[in-house]
């Protein structure tokens, strides 16, 4: 998926699992950018007692990088708290809950939203409410209500959401990952069956959403508000990370008198990153196993250390072997040993000037896995999921939208369909352009913030 | 079930008994918390004033990285300090050999 249990470490500690960023030009407030990062990968709606929540001893950020090193300049700090009002029970809910004080509603999370640039830093705001997670038309009867109290507007037209969200990102999980099938090309696979719909992997499940909608002068170098698509300083990088401290004492004994409210977990030491995400798929697809815990591990501006997996991909390498004979030119391509430029530019460093006319989104020299958007460029009339494959330049690889196809666009990117951009002599294959998993989500999305559906409920729910 | 010494003790009898032995050299819970630094410090450094003021209100995690060059490292707060201190390394792990 997209980086949903991605590597071996991170799999074991889903509450500060990256699952998904995205960043792209608020349609409905084109004056902003919203900031969206997932944690909590396959979160089954039906989770009591304890449903799903953000974890109290795991720092969310989402970081900024507005002059193209790499490093961020701007982060926005979460830090969550739960609140449970009656321990005495085992119930997260004791009736229907109606409102975000509703006496009903045990188990509570408030979060702290803190803003960090340069040496300042500021909090945004303190104890703002989270939404109960979506039970059940006993227990939350009115879910949008509910959800729609938990957007926040705070100064300087900044607005934030966390809570639960449907997973927006759609993919065919089951075919990918038994050998590289794709279910509408699967007649064509080494290990042939007859060609299929695509199958949703994630349909039915939820994630956990941080959102947040700044006005483009909130991310910008020296705050401008950039109009000029073709002025490097309309680029900026985004990721996002979760963090946890470095030692972690569980401090219990059998024999111990101590207070039995006091909690026994102890944490100490700096924060250690144990999971970032830029662009989709990349350390699902693009790093290998061995290296998946260190590249999480990594600040984006190290990311030259991991170059080589980008310019031979594995997955290119793997395509002309799984369809035999569909992809001549890419195994040509692979066969000459000629790095991905093409994809180093989309992923690692953005796409320059005169490649695409009227468009980039470069953020200069140094390599780093981030996700670049553009804020000079406004959001499309008409949206095309593929993005900038799709003749759409307000989509993924320019920032990247809750609607956007991801898996096709770069499975169509890795067989080759831009790299005539830095080699006017290459052909793409026919069916690199028409590569697919044949998905699409499940849940409508949202027309305005925070964009991602409304979450399956508990009660009622399908995978299928 | 709590994991015992074999002379009987508990985890926490033991690790008090450490602590203990520690205070008294006033190596570790008399170091002030001006004197953790934010930045690593892998250079061989002093031994910190004994007359320091105990003001720690966190529970602070040593842990010895590498014996056999005296490494230690102390977390406390969001703080990590390495101190190369062949001393203190060995008393802590001394106070291991019960």
């Amino acid at each position: 998926m997209s980086s949903h249990r991605e590597a071996p470490a991170i799999s074991q500690d889903p509450v500060a699992d990256n699952t998904d960023v995205y960043a792209f030009v608020s349609p409905d407030r084109p004056d902003t950018v919203t900031l969206i990062a997932n944690y909590i990968p396959l979160e089954d709606p039906a989770g009591g007692p304890n449903f799903h929540q953000f974890a109290d001893d795991v720092l969310y950020e989402i970081k900024i990088d507005n002059n193209g090193d790499g490093v961020e300049d701007i982060t926005y700090e979460f830090r969550f708290q739960t609140k449970v009002a009656n321990p005495n029970t085992f119930l997260y809910n004791v009736g229907p809950i109606t409102s975000l004080d509703d006496p009903n509603w045990n188990v509570r999370q408030f979060y702290s939203l803190t803003r960090r640039a340069a040496h300042k830093k500021k909090v945004l705001a303190k104890k703002l409410a989270s939404p109960p997670v979506r039970i059940g038309p006993r227990s939350t009867p009115d879910y949008p209500t509910l959800a729609g109290a938990a957007i926040h507007d705070l100064t300087h037209g900044r607005r934030v959401f966390a809570g639960q969200r449907e997973e927006g990102f759609f993919v065919d999980l089951g075919s990918i990952f038994d050998l590289g099938a794709l279910r509408p090309f699967q007649n064509l696979h080494l290990i042939p069956s007859a060609a299929a719909a695509g199958v949703d992997g994630t349909k039915g499940f939820n994630v956990h959403t941080i959102a947040l909608q700044v006005p483009k002068d909130d991310l910008t170098s020296k705050g401008a508000t950039p109009t000029d698509p073709l002025d490097p300083k309309s680029v900026i990088g985004v990721w996002a990370s979760a963090s946890r401290r470095k030692a972690t004492v569980r401090d219990v004994d059998d024999d111990d008198e101590k207070d039995e409210e006091e909690n026994p977990v102890r944490h100490a030491g700096p924060w250690v990153q144990v999971s970032r995400l830029g662009n989709p798929l990349i350390n699902e697809v693009i790093i290998p196993l061995g290296n998946k815990d260190l590249w999480n591990s990594r600040h984006p501006k190290g990311d030259a250390r991991f170059v080589r997996y980008y310019n031979t991909p594995e997955l290119a390498q793997l395509l002309p072997v799984l369809y035999p004979g569909v992809f001549p030119n890419l195994a040509a391509l692979n066969a000459s040993g000629a790095p991905r430029a093409d994809l180093v530019a989309i992923l690692l460093t953005g796409i320059p000037s005169g490649l695409i006319p009227g468009f980039q989104n470069s953020t200069g020299a140094t390599l780093a896995d981030m996700l670049r958007l553009n804020v000079a460029i406004p959001p499309a009339g008409a949206p095309n999921p593929l993005g900038l494959i799709g003749g759409d330049p307000a989509g993924f690889p320019n920032g990247r939208r809750v609607f956007d196809d991801t898996v096709a666009i770069e499975l169509r990117a890795v067989a080759g369909v831009v790299y005539p951009l830095i080699d006017a002599s290459f052909t793409p294959d026919g069916a690199a352009a028409l590569l697919t998993d044949g998905t699409s989500n499940d849940v409508p999305y949202l027309p305005a913030f925070p964009y991602l559906g409304h979450p399956h409920e508990g009660y009622e729910h399908s995978h299928d | 079930m709590a994991h015992r010494w074999h002379n009987g003790s508990s985890r926490r009898t033991f690790l008090k008994r450490a602590a203990a032995a520690l205070t008294a050299l006033g190596v570790l819970v008399t170091t002030p918390v001006w004197m953790l630094k934010t930045s690593r410090d892998a250079a061989a450094s002093a031994r910190p004033s004994e007359k320091g003021d105990s003001t720690l209100s966190e529970p602070l995690v040593a842990y010895v990285r590498n014996a056999a060059r005296g490494e230690v490292v102390l977390l406390v707060g969001t703080k990590e300090v390495v101190r190369r201190d062949p001393e203190l390394a060995s008393l802590l792990v001394r106070c291991c050999e019960v």
